[in-house]
């Protein structure tokens, strides 16, 4: 098991390294123009020099500070969301067609509509992010609550739980795992609408840092910021991941 | 209990009686165990009887009140399923009820530790559930029970999902706190011999709607333990309750007991 668990991750490992080097090798051989992309080490070197300028890093944390907001509010939302449709059937019929197409829906068109009503500034932005984080977070809890063994609800009962005692020490920690896979979700999409929002009109934020390098031609500091974004993402995802299986072992 | 049925509605059905005509008195510090064919609504009267579940008809009154739809303090209820939270410790697992009705910590320390003791749980207060066999885990419900000090305690088939020989230690162990708690005991069961070992008195149930048909006194003393499965009254009484249970049982099935078997 062990062994092939390492096999597996020697290939993941092997695939990105050829990547790598290939995107390196066609970059150095001047198949692509410099102005279009440019060869990974530069990249490298122009992330490096990004994360050593104070302004960049306080850029990447208003930007994390954002998400952060944004994934905080969407949780709190999403599993209140969740235990009141998962108590009200009716209800839970009644916004079935919405949870189904919820991300089909153009949700980016209402940031205009957001900056009218919260001014221009972080508010908007945490907005969007809480209206694109929350959708994952309610799912969820749903799920999650649809699998919490009926004697569950019964153990509660018997020990004379109020129903807001029975969601916070009964539902809440016996669905944790599948709560927390909806919030490591939620975390990708506040990125995603944070940095979304920042390329539109905001003036401080990673999102915002990134379209100035594009918009002055500055083509290696442009992908040197998205790798290190990419980075701190996949690093963010995987200590998310990390801690999903701790409390799903504990759980299980 | 006074003529208590249960009547469940299902759209485009008709309705499906559960329980019908259910009387019983239950005594004091009596271990009273319930027997009968399956779906006759045993579940369904453990439910009523804890206030899990109101009765359609009837009343069921514990301590002089009426029980109807909420659990009266004072009764204790271990549930077939496991339903130990896997996230909690053994101890915390035990301890989940006392922090609900104000105790202190000390004495929901003193009380816990007690339990566990008692449950053969001390050496394994800090592990988890799942790190824990079913007959552990069935334990630490019982425990979770135990703390609470009820005054009747209501069992559910707890070990159903046991091993025989591992039933049998169970068995001991609920005759022992039964006993040393002086609570009222009512066990559903679906096993004969654990009923005949272990009751003062066997009700047995009719097949659906359910109802009690005869009422099987054991004639044990309270300090018996498994050793009177050698006893030849043990016989006589598991005897008796097969054969009430085995015309209920084919009755059940819908098979018309008083034809001829084929040959």
């Amino acid at each position: 098991m062990a062994h092939t668990r390492r096999r597996t991750r020697a290939y993941r490992v092997l695939t990105v390294l050829s990547g790598v080097a290939a995107l390196e090798a066609i970059c150095r051989a001047g198949c692509v123009r410099p102005t279009t992309l440019v060869a990974p080490s530069v990249m490298l070197e122009a992330m490096i020099a990004a994360l050593r300028d104070p302004a960049t890093l306080k850029d990447f944390g208003l930007t994390l500070g954002e998400v952060v907001i944004a994934t905080a509010l969407a949780s709190v939302l999403g599993i209140l969301a969740g235990l009141l449709l998962h108590a009200m059937p009716r209800l839970r019929r009644a916004f079935e067609p919405l949870i189904a197409s919820y991300y089909a829906l153009p949700l980016f068109a209402l940031y205009p509509v957001l900056v009218v009503i919260l001014g221009v500034g972080v508010r908007p932005i945490i907005a969007t992010g809480v209206i694109y984080a929350t959708m994952s977070v309610i799912v969820a809890t749903v799920a999650g609550l649809d699998h919490v063994p009926h004697v569950f609800h019964k153990v509660a009962r018997v020990q004379r739980l109020t129903p807001f005692k029975t969601a916070w020490r009964v539902l809440i920690p016996a669905c944790a795992p599948e709560i927390f896979g909806g919030i490591s979700l939620s975390v990708g999409y506040a990125f995603v609408a944070v940095i979304a929002s920042e390329f539109l009109l905001a003036s401080h934020g990673i999102g915002h840092a990134i379209v100035d390098a594009y918009n002055t031609f500055q083509t290696a500091r442009m992908y040197g910021l998205v790798l290190a974004l990419a980075l701190l993402v996949v690093l963010i995802n995987s200590g998310l991941r990390r801690f999903r299986n701790r409390i799903s072992e504990d759980g299980s | 209990m006074r003529g208590v049925g249960r009547v469940f509605l299902a759209a485009a059905r008709e309705p499906l009686w559960a329980l019908r005509g259910v009387d019983l008195d239950i005594r004091s510090r009596e271990f009273f165990a319930i027997i009968g064919p399956s779906g006759c609504g045993k579940s369904t009267l453990m439910d009523i009887i804890a206030g899990l579940l109101a009765p359609s008809e009837g009343e069921v009154i514990f301590e002089g009140k009426r029980v109807s739809g909420t659990v009266p303090d004072g009764i204790g209820v271990v549930f077939q399923e496991d339903a130990s939270f896997p996230w909690l410790s053994v101890y915390d697992n035990v301890a989940f009820g006392l922090e609900e009705i104000g105790l202190e910590r000390a004495e929901i320390d003193a009380r816990v530790r007690y339990a566990l003791e008692f449950m053969g749980l001390a050496a394994f207060a800090r592990h988890h559930p799942p790190q824990l066999s079913g007959g552990m885990r069935q334990r630490v419900c019982i425990a979770r029970t135990l703390v609470q000090r009820p005054r009747l305690i209501l069992l559910d088939e707890p070990f159903a999902a046991l091993d025989q020989q591992t039933r049998l230690l169970m068995g001991e162990e609920l005759l022992r706190l039964w006993r040393e708690t002086d609570a009222t005991v009512i066990l559903i069961t679906h096993a004969l011999d654990e009923a005949a070992m272990l009751a003062d008195r066997v009700g047995v149930m009719s097949a659906r709607p359910g109802h009690f048909i005869e009422v099987v006194a054991t004639d044990w003393s309270r300090e018996r333990d498994s050793t009177v499965v050698s006893d030849p009254r043990f016989g006589e009484v598991t005897a008796r309750l097969w054969s009430l249970l085995r015309l209920e049982s084919l009755r059940a099935m819908g098979r018309d007991f008083s034809a001829p078997s084929p040959p």
